[in-house]
């Protein structure tokens, strides 16, 4: 019975197998390879044709297009396009506000990026420790689900606990004998705040980001320089943080962009829906809210459009930057 | 260096008995091998000796002090693993030269140490090197040095030499000989390949389930193995064992058509039921005439292995079950399959196990008497 069935089994593979050969022989015979070759390409570029229309569209096109009307005097209610050359450039560079908001932008980045690695490789490094995988799991959700819900809620829940009269941000300097600030509404405090908020968001994602990173440092190493006599700074300091810093470069380059474009979160904060985001006295007005409040408050769709390009630059300068000490300090495997 | 105390070591991983109740003491330089089949707890009970691993219970002490609460840093052990577990962002001379830097040995010691060991290991002109672009016979050189360039008072190795082909491992063993005669720092190798245990240790604890079967010289381990499991498991292949009832004659003791004894082993089988395990290693049988004072086998050949310098013969007892036999036979022995043979062994070969407890019976030290 057994050995029967075997024998069909077999039968079928080989008669599978003289079909594929008559059917190579066949196409051998009628096609030229470069036209099969050809052919095959074709099929390829025509599948990945939707999703290359869909991607040219709503990013390419854009991209391209900002690029154009920022050298152009345009508006999207009016018809009349004229070249300018770099008039755009010009006037930016001349404001004030502009300047203002690349300091604000770069004081913004500066805090936030360091912070960012520093909290979710601590946190990451806790949870590594501290939990076995059970406890870890739950954990590792806790901390993941801010990045999942959306900034724009939960930035209106900071608004509250910023709220300098009945918020739990001062409910809790004042437990701890400091003196209540005015968060939000003072000039100093407020873009700390917000970098609060965007912290709370996102280190979830770097946290994880972070634990893969981790997972991937063996642990014979650690194991070794134990028995070797390191104590658990110097471990950290030339086996771990070495070893991580592929995870490292790509958190600072992943945050770095995020918060240079960082603008949900502030516009809520600083009172968007009601006008005026970027307060007080300007002092929460990033490069990325200026940008918007140029083109859809203001109007000036070109000037909106070089600052783009402008924030662009820098975001590339920076990743260049990073890249460079990256290829010098960064050990790949 | 250092005189190693496991009393009643144990180690549960949740509800799973992993090392069970070892006893074992470690003289000062001694080179004592761990060796056992997959999974029965030899490298738990090594990373328990390096500190890696909590005891779960029992104590375990370094020159007659608890270390049982001493965390693995402050135990000043090298060890090598099996995957060499190099620092692979470092080159050599930072791999070698790690440990003594954590411990803040100051740096012009640190170069003279590390050169030391380098020239020892024959690593000089690899200082520079990291480790991906070095064989797998020089990383493994390079594991050595990093254990030995701390003077560690204990030197544990797992599998060290299990990665490399089998060519350099017979020449990696010689050397860890070497350097074992040569620095005579107290050691504990896991292996589960007796070939090293028996050319490198001192002594060998052989280890089943988590529990220790035998503690004894190679020789001891050999030649008088405590029960069936170690019998079987030592040797290549290990030793033939048949369970068989036997019965006494006017001079001799016979087990079926299939094996004859002499009568003076009346006195070991006494203690048994009917039945007892008859052990008798591969080497120890020929094709010979076998005198009064010999065993005589008879089996069935059913494969004839030939190997140049040896003949292997597989075969089976006539007995109930035709339980298995295995000869290593002179090769000019002449057997064809499905014949019948007559094997003879001298009495001194003879081990006898309790059928019931597997544990030895005392039959060569009567013998010897
Ligand atoms: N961290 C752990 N958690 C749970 N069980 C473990 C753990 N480490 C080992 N074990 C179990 O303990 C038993 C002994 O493992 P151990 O690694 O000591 O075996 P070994 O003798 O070294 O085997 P091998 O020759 O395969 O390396 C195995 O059954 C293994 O599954
Ligand atoms: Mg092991």
């Amino acid at each position: 019975m057994t050995s029967l069935d075997s024998v069909k089994v077999i039968d079928s593979q080989d008669q599978s197998l003289v079909f594929e050969e008559v059917i190579v022989k066949k196409r051998k015979r009628f096609l030229p390879a470069s036209f099969n070759k050809i052919k095959e390409r074709l099929v390829a570029y025509g599948l990945m044709l939707p999703a290359l229309a869909v991607f040219f569209a709503f990013f390419y096109f854009p991209a391209l297009f900002l690029i154009y009307i920022s050298f152009f005097h345009w508006n999207i209610f009016s018809s009349q396009t004229k070249f300018v050359g770099l008039a755009n450039f010009k006037v930016l560079f001349n404001q004030p506000l502009f300047w203002h908001s690349i300091i604000t932008s770069a004081y913004y980045t500066l805090v936030m990026i360091p912070a960012t690695v520093f909290l979710s490789l601590g946190i990451a490094l806790l949870l590594k420790e501290g939990f076995t995988s059970r406890k870890g799991g739950f954990w590792r959700g806790a901390i993941f689900l801010p990045h999942v819900t959306p900034i724009v809620a939960t930035s209106i829940i900071w608004v509250w606990i910023f709220n300098p009269n009945f918020g739990l941000a001062n409910f809790v300097l004042k437990f701890l004998h400091l003196p209540a600030l005015g968060w939000l509404q003072s000039q100093h405090w407020a873009l700390p705040a917000v970098m609060i908020d965007s912290l709370w968001h996102s280190l979830g994602l770097y946290v994880i980001i972070f634990l893969a990173g981790l997972s991937n440092v063996p642990a014979q190493l650690i194991e070794v320089a134990r028995l070797e006599g390191a104590k658990k700074y110097r471990i950290f300091r030339r086996i771990i943080w070495p070893l991580i810093s592929p995870t490292t470069f790509f958190v600072v380059v992943l945050s770095t962009v995020s918060t240079w474009q960082a603008f949900s979160q502030i516009y809520t904060m600083t009172g968007g829906p009601h006008g005026g985001a970027g307060g007080p006295a300007f002092s929460t007005t990033t490069d990325a809210l200026l940008v918007y409040q140029t083109a859809f408050i203001y109007e000036h769709f070109s000037l909106a459009a070089a600052m783009s390009l402008v924030l662009f630059l820098i975001i590339l300068v920076l990743t260049i930057i990073q890249k460079i000490i990256s290829d010098r300090r960064v050990f790949y495997r | 260096m250092a005189q190693i105390t496991l009393n009643n070591v144990t180690k549960y991983y949740g509800s799973d008995l992993v090392v069970k109740e070892v006893n074992l003491k470690i003289e000062d330089g001694e080179f004592v091998a761990l060796l056992g089949p997959s999974g029965c707890g030899k490298t738990t009970t090594l990373r328990m000796i390096a500190g890696l691993e909590k005891l779960s219970s029992g104590e375990l002490s370094y020159d007659g002090h608890l270390v049982n609460d001493q965390p693995a840093e402050d135990r000043n052990v090298g060890m090598v693993f099996q995957t060499y577990a190099l620092y692979p962002h470092m080159n050599v001379y930072e791999n070698l030269s790690f440990g003594l830097r954590s411990r803040k040995v100051p740096k012009s010691q640190v170069r003279e140490r590390v050169e030391k060991v380098a020239a020892l290991l024959e690593l000089s002109q690899l200082l520079k090197h990291k480790p991906k672009e070095l064989s797998g016979g020089q990383r493994q050189r390079v594991a050595l040095g990093r254990a030995i360039v701390g003077q560690p008072k204990v030197f544990l190795m797992d599998e060290p030499l299990s990665n490399l082909d089998a060519n350099l491992r017979d020449r990696m063993r010689a050397e860890l000989a070497k350097l074992h005669s040569r620095l005579a720092i107290t050691t504990v190798y896991v292996t589960h390949d007796q070939g090293e245990a028996l050319t490198l240790a001192d002594r060998i604890v052989v280890m089943n389930k988590g529990r220790v079967h035998q503690i004894g010289t190679p020789h001891e381990i050999y030649s008088y193995p405590v029960d069936t499991f170690v019998a079987s498991f030592i040797g290549s292949p290990g030793m033939n064992l048949w369970t068989l009832p036997w019965a006494r004659q006017t001079n001799c003791i016979t087990s079926g058509n299939s094996l004859r004894l002499p009568r003076s082993f009346e006195s070991v089988l006494e203690s048994t039921s009917e039945t007892a395990t008859f052990g008798i290693r591969p080497e120890h049988l020929s094709v010979s005439e076998p005198n009064e004072e010999e065993i005589e086998i008879f089996c069935k050949a059913e494969v004839v292995e030939h190997f140049g310098s040896h003949v292997m013969l597989h075969g089976r007892l006539e007995s109930e079950g035709e339980p298995l036999l295995v000869a290593r036979l002179d090769p000019d022995a002449v057997i064809n399959r499905g014949q019948k043979v007559r094997l003879s062994a001298p009495s001194g070969a003879l081990h006898i196990f309790d059928s019931v407890t597997s544990e030895r019976l005392p039959t060569k030290e009567l013998v010897l008497i």
